[in-house]
C-alpha cells in the first residue's frame, strides 16, 4: 500500500546546498512574504502593492531559471497592466481602511476563541499533505534535449502553441474575445445617444444635432437681457429720483 | 513547495480572511491562486522537460487578463448601485431581491 502517509514516512530529505538553490529558495521566501503582505494589509491599496512585488519577484525567479522571455512577460502582463487596472479601480473606489480587519492577539490569545481560526490551520495541513509528497527538481532547461534545427525559446513555444494546442490556443482567443465584448456592453449606458453617420457625413454643426441646445441658448440670451433692462431701468430712475430731489432742494433754498 | 505554500495561502485567503474584507481582496486572492499554476507548469515542465507547460503558462496569461477585467467592471458596477465593495453588501442585495421578488 503507498498510501501519502507510507510516502511521508519513508521520504528521503535531501539537504542539496548550492548557489542556484540558495537564490530559489530566497526568492520563494520573497514571494511568500509578498503573498502574507496581501493578506495582512491593511487597505486595498498596499495589498496592490504586494501584489506588484510578488509578481515582480516570480519574473526574476523565472529569468534566473532560463526561461527570460516568461519572466519579462509575466512582470509586463501581471506587474504592470493587471496592478494598473487594480490601481484604476481603487481610484474609481477610494481605498478605505479596514477597520474590521483588525484583531486584538492579546484578547484573542487569553481566551479559547482560538478556536475559531482551526479549520484554517485543518485545511492547510490537508493541503500540505496533498501536495507535499510530489516531487520537486529542476534539472535543465525542457528545450536542451531536443533535436531541432532553431532550438530557440520562442521557436519552441511558438511550436508548442501554433501545432500541438493550436486548440487551447483559439479557446483562449476567443474567452479573451468574450471577456472584451462582456466588458463594453456591462460599461455601456442606457442613456447613452448615438448620433447618425450620415449627418456626420454631411457636415451638419454639432448644435443642430441637439436641439435642446438653442433653446437653452434662447433662454439664456433672453433671461440676460431681462436683466440689463431691469438694470438700466433702475439707474434712470435713480438718475431722475436724484434730479428731482436736487431741483425740490433748489426751490426749497430759494 | 512554493506552489503548495502559495496555493494554501491564497485559499486560506478566499475562504477566511475574505469574510472581514472587501471584493478587492478577493480580487487579489484569484490572482494569486492564478500564479500558482504558472509556478507549477514552469517547474513541471523543466522537470519533465516537456515545452507544452511553458505554452499552457502564456495561455494563462490571457485568461487571467480576460478575468481580472471582466471581474473588476462587475464591482465597479456593484460599487456604483450600493457605495460600498464589503462581502455582506452582495448579501443583503441578494436578500431584497428575493425579498421583492
Amino acid at each position: 500500500m503507498n498510501s501519502i502517509f507510507d510516502k511521508i514516512l519513508h521520504r528521503n530529505f535531501h539537504l542539496e546546498i548550492s548557489l542556484t538553490g540558495f537564490f530559489q529558495n530566497i526568492f520563494f521566501i520573497f514571494i511568500v512574504l509578498g503573498v502574507l503582505g496581501i493578506i495582512f494589509s491593511k487597505t486595498t491599496f498596499h495589498g496592490v502593492l504586494n501584489l506588484i512585488f510578488t509578481f515582480v519577484v516570480g519574473g526574476i525567479w523565472i529569468t534566473e531559471i532560463g526561461s527570460s522571455f516568461l519572466g519579462i512577460l509575466l512582470i509586463m502582463i501581471h506587474a504592470c497592466t493587471i496592478a494598473i487596472f487594480f490601481l484604476f479601480t481603487i481610484m474609481l473606489i477610494g481605498n478605505e481602511e479596514e477597520h474590521e480587519f483588525k484583531i486584538n492577539f492579546s484578547k484573542k490569545l487569553s481566551a479559547f476563541s482560538f478556536l475559531k481560526y482551526f479549520e484554517i490551520s485543518i485545511y492547510s495541513t490537508v493541503l500540505f499533505l496533498v501536495f507535499y509528497y510530489l516531487p520537486e527538481q529542476i534539472e535543465t532547461r525542457p528545450w536542451a534535449g531536443i533535436s531541432f534545427e532553431k532550438t530557440s525559446e520562442f521557436f519552441m513555444i511558438a511550436k508548442a502553441i501554433y501545432e500541438d494546442n493550436f486548440i487551447v490556443f483559439q479557446c483562449v482567443a476567443l474567452i479573451l474575445l468574450v471577456a472584451v465584448v462582456a466588458t463594453g456592453l456591462l460599461v455601456r449606458k442606457e442613456e447613452s445617444k448615438t448620433f447618425s453617420i450620415e449627418e456626420q457625413i454631411n457636415h451638419i454643426s454639432a448644435v443642430e444635432l441637439i436641439p435642446n441646445i438653442n433653446n437653452k441658448l434662447n433662454k439664456f440670451n433672453d433671461k440676460n437681457k431681462t436683466q440689463t433692462k431691469t438694470q438700466t431701468q433702475i439707474q434712470a430712475q435713480n438718475l431722475k429720483k436724484e434730479k428731482e430731489k436736487k431741483i425740490g432742494y433748489g426751490i426749497e433754498d430759494r | 513547495m512554493i506552489g503548495k505554500l502559495i496555493f494554501i495561502l491564497g485559499v486560506n485567503l478566499l475562504l477566511f480572511f475574505s469574510r472581514r474584507i472587501n471584493l478587492l481582496k478577493i480580487m487579489l486572492g484569484f490572482e494569486i491562486l492564478f500564479l500558482i499554476p504558472n509556478i507549477i507548469f514552469i517547474r513541471k515542465s523543466y522537470l519533465f522537460k516537456d515545452i507544452t507547460g511553458i505554452a499552457f503558462v502564456l495561455m494563462l496569461f490571457g485568461v487571467v487578463a480576460a478575468e481580472t477585467a471582466v471581474g473588476l467592471i462587475l464591482f465597479a458596477l456593484h460599487f456604483r448601485k450600493n457605495t460600498n465593495l464589503s462581502i455582506e453588501s452582495l448579501t443583503k442585495t441578494g436578500e431584497d431581491e428575493w425579498h421583492s421578488t
